[in-house]
């Protein structure tokens, strides 16, 4: 093992180098070059951020009711054969267009949503429990409402939005206190792109935004916060180490604790898409489960989105930062001359 | 920490959560669920806009006010409470949404208005004067400005349309008494069967009514300028005149008033309670209303708690995969972990009047996943230490210090979290975040009590960390180890 070999930091030569790829992964000796290949990476981040940001701008989210104001209404244990048109056909008799029907549970169930019906505790709203308890053959009893008035929406997101700015700047302070300003910084550019790119696949998708989305975008970035955290505890702790006589580059040193630590990524992202999976197959088989299926969702893609930044944007992200600094300039300059004369 | 010590650590952490699971069946309890999960109506009130700001005092005092009125409904502990600038309230059980609706509905401002000109349907000019009836005011009329009002009609049915029913409009003065003036109202039954509503007023209530009362006792009997309109939000309710035996100048005085009315009980009662309650401090709107019949609240229940256990189950099946007789101890800490989350979320259900929501659950799902991220961070941490040479018993220490430092740093982002969500969010948002909260601070606990000491016990048992199955040399590749121990041999040679 030479100083002079960058790959000998990695892998000791070693029967180890035959083995496959998944035996590497588990012993801890994966050698992914994360940082050298960050244009890659960066490429790629752009264009999702791009096709996010073009849906945004050519797609309408598909806000639900919660932030637009309308009535849902909920049938459980219906008794007879029905269809959509059927449940359309119930809000049509009490005059509301614009309706939404979907038959939920092989038949047993109905979710009907209307963006109308704004006035709260009207007649109107018992007849058409009526009416679509005659159709469905449901109880009246069991046929369940949720209103929401217009101005909840606006209210709601303005909350989401101060929730989201006092939150950064906490998180700002915590990184700058327990690591260093650059850390918070590529920290929460990494924030910015997990948000853009959830509100993005939103937008793309068509997917329905509910309150329980928004609280699962805030968690969301807990939990890319979190998993970015933990790379950046073991680059702080290799990097540490680094001084003016050092074999390795700030980069090469972040991308050793990136593929020390990666094994540990892979199982945390697995062994929480595992309960999140479970809640969004629960809830979207189950009646009654929507507020879990929203969660879910949201979950389940900030996460997948969450995983990838942590490692693809995050560490190259503090890498480029940390390499203006001059003492890590100079010692990536100096290994770099050096090594350029040990290959002439 | 010696091994005696690891054995204590683990003997208090088990003594303990063994006393909080006995009180807790000792006594009987489960967790309180939330009313999307048993069954009732939840609704959330916001001011009206063109309020200006409004203070949290007024909020608080609207809350009161509510209460009462609710109280006067008979409902089982309802719950009423102010989060941020919305009022929350919860009706658990009720089934009549009708009857619900028209309660807390009434989220009224109650003006005292004299009457200046009756224009019923037929008079010229009726369309033009003030807005059409079935458009609803922004805001409450202004208290200070001459205005017209409509009278209010019943709800008009689907199946009876709206012909010929239009509604008589009043042009009325500025407000001369103000609903927060009425200390109390009441129906009295007369004889005859007839009702009446027995009204008192504050003090200066009682000045300002007095006042207003002779002034309109001035006018001719029949006059309607002889009139007094009650006026709840923008509909004029009641408009009655004042009776013939009051002299012009002096009006009613001693701060009592007894409203005649030609319906019976029920109108009488209806009129009572607006007047008692309908004198909220700002006006209300309905921001959201929901119902859950017990049906749907088990159906969401069974459904969240399938999901919790099937991610339950693929987590322990993951780590058992991935970490052999460790992944074992994984799933020992993994329950732990819930038994202890559980275990807090009923107590503090009992004590501190936590509800579990659908959302709250939800939040605890997602906890698995934190907390299996300890475990998963301690054992990565833990080959770390082993591929770098050191004995099982030195590398368990180590990796528990690095993976607590780890794991105090995601945690407490997690945490920050947590913590913004609840104080800023409003609804469900909150049950969701106090539980993920919560499971942070008890994956802390558990990450420097139970895990630390199971795993350093296993790693100092010789049989165990030998143990194949137990895995403790699994994942390290054979060449590290064996220069590990070659080394050793060597020094030991030297």
């Amino acid at each position: 093992m030479t100083a002079n070999d960058p790959e000998a930091v990695e892998i000791p030569a070693s029967p180890s180098r035959r083995r496959g790829g998944l035996s590497r992964l588990l012993n801890g000796q994966s050698n992914i070059d994360f940082i050298g290949r960050s244009r890659l990476w960066l490429f790629v981040s752009i264009a999702l951020v791009a096709v996010a940001v073009a849906g945004l701008a050519s797609r309408q989210l598909n806000l639900g009711i919660d932030f637009t104001g309308g009535t849902a209404f909920t049938v459980a244990d219906a008794t007879q054969e029905f269809d959509s048109a059927d449940l359309r056909g119930a809000l049509a008799d009490a005059g509301v267009s614009e309706v939404v029907a979907q038959v939920l549970d092989d038949g047993q169930g109905a979710l009907v949503t209307t963006s109308a019906l704004e006035e709260f505790g009207t007649q109107r709203q018992s007849q058409i429990i009526d009416r679509l308890a005659a159709v469905t053959g449901s109880n009246p009893e069991s046929i369940d409402v949720s209103q929401v008035g217009p101005r909840w929406g606006a209210h709601i997101s303005r909350q989401a939005l101060i929730a989201l700015a006092v939150f950064l700047i906490l998180v700002v302070a915590y990184i700058t206190i327990r690591f260093e300003l650059r850390m918070a910084a590529a920290a929460l550019v990494t924030l910015v792109h997990d948000v853009v790119v959830t509100v993005g696949i939103y937008a793309v998708s068509g997917f329905e935004i509910s309150p329980s989305s928004v609280i699962a975008l805030l968690t969301i970035l807990g939990y890319s916060l979190y998993d970015t955290l933990v790379v950046f505890d073991r680059v702080d702790e290799d990097t540490q180490r680094l001084s003016s006589v050092s074999t390795s580059t700030y980069g090469e040193s972040a991308n050793r604790a990136l593929n020390e630590v990666l094994m540990r990524s892979l199982s945390t992202s697995a062994t929480s898409l595992l309960p999140v999976g479970s809640l969004l197959f629960i809830g979207a088989t189950l009646l009654g489960a929507d507020t879990l299926q929203d969660l879910a969702l949201a979950l389940f893609i900030g996460m997948a989105v969450g995983t990838y930044s942590s490692i693809f944007v995050a560490t190259p992200m503090l890498v480029w930062l940390k390499e203006r600094e001059p003492r890590y300039a100079e010692l990536k300059e100096r290994l770099s001359s050096r090594r350029g004369a040990a290959a002439s | 920490m010696g091994k005696s010590r690891l054995a204590w650590l683990l003997a208090v952490t088990l003594v303990v959560v063994a006393g909080m699971w006995g009180a807790i069946l000792g006594m009987g309890l489960s967790p309180k669920l939330g009313l999307d999960l048993r069954g009732g109506i939840t609704t959330t009130l916001i001011p009206a806009p063109g309020q200006g700001a409004i203070d949290q005092e007024v909020l608080d005092q609207t809350v009161q006010i509510i209460r009462q009125r609710i109280d006067g409904l008979g409902v089982a502990e309802p719950e009423i409470a102010r989060q941020g600038d919305t009022i929350l309230v919860q009706l658990p059980g009720v089934a009549d949404r009708e009857q619900a609706q028209e309660v807390i509905g009434r989220t009224a401002q109650l003006q005292f208005r004299p009457v200046l000109e009756v224009i019923p349907p037929d008079a010229p000019g009726y369309s033009e004067a003030g807005q059409p009836c079935d458009e609803a005011l922004i805001g409450p009329p202004p208290a200070d400005e001459d205005v017209v009002l409509c009278e209010r009609q019943p709800e008009p049915g689907l199946d009876e349309p709206e012909v010929g029913t239009a509604p008589t409009k009043y042009r009325l003065a500025p407000v001369s008494v103000a609903g927060t003036d009425v200390a109390d109202a009441r129906a009295v039954a007369q004889q005859l069967g007839s009702w009446e509503v027995q009204l008192d007023l504050t003090g200066e209530g009682a000045d300002r009514f007095a006042e207003v009362t002779g002034a309109l006792a001035c006018q001719a009997v029949g006059d309607p300028r002889r009139q007094l309109a009650i006026v709840l939000d923008d509909r004029v309710e009641i408009a009655p005149p004042v009776a013939e035996g009051v002299a012009c100048g002096v009006g009613i005085g001693g701060g009592q008033a007894t409203i005649t009315i030609g319906g019976g009980e029920q109108e009488a009662k209806q009129l009572a309670l607006v007047l008692r309650t309908g004198a909220l401090p700002i006006q209300l709107d309905f921001a959201t209303f929901q119902t859950v019949s017990p049906t749907l609240g088990v159906s969401s229940l069974q459904a969240g708690l399938q999901a919790g256990l099937i991610g339950f189950v693929l987590v322990a099946l993951y780590m058992i995969l991935l970490y052999r007789g460790m992944g074992i101890a994984a799933v020992a800490e993994l329950m732990m972990f819930g038994v202890v989350t559980v275990g807090l979320i009923i107590l503090l259900g009992e004590f501190a009047g936590f509800t579990l929501t659908l959302a709250g659950i939800a939040g605890i799902i997602v906890s698995i996943g934190i907390a299996a991220d300890s475990s998963i961070i301690y054992r990565e941490r833990y080959r770390d230490e082993m591929r770098a040479g050191r004995t099982v018993r030195t590398a368990a220490d180590h990796a528990f210090h690095k993976a607590w430092r780890t794991n105090l740093t995601g945690n407490t982002v997690s945490f920050l979290a947590a913590v913004v969500l609840y104080w800023l969010a409003v609804g469900p948002v909150r049950g969701f975040a106090f539980t993920l909260g919560l499971s942070t601070l008890v994956d802390l606990i558990l990450f420097g009590t139970f895990t630390r000491a199971l795993f350093g016990l296993i790693a100092r048992s010789p049989s165990l960390a030998a143990s194949r199955l137990v895995g403790l040399r699994a994942g390290v590749p054979a060449e590290l180890r064996a220069a590990s121990r070659a080394d050793r041999a060597r020094r030991a040679k030297v």
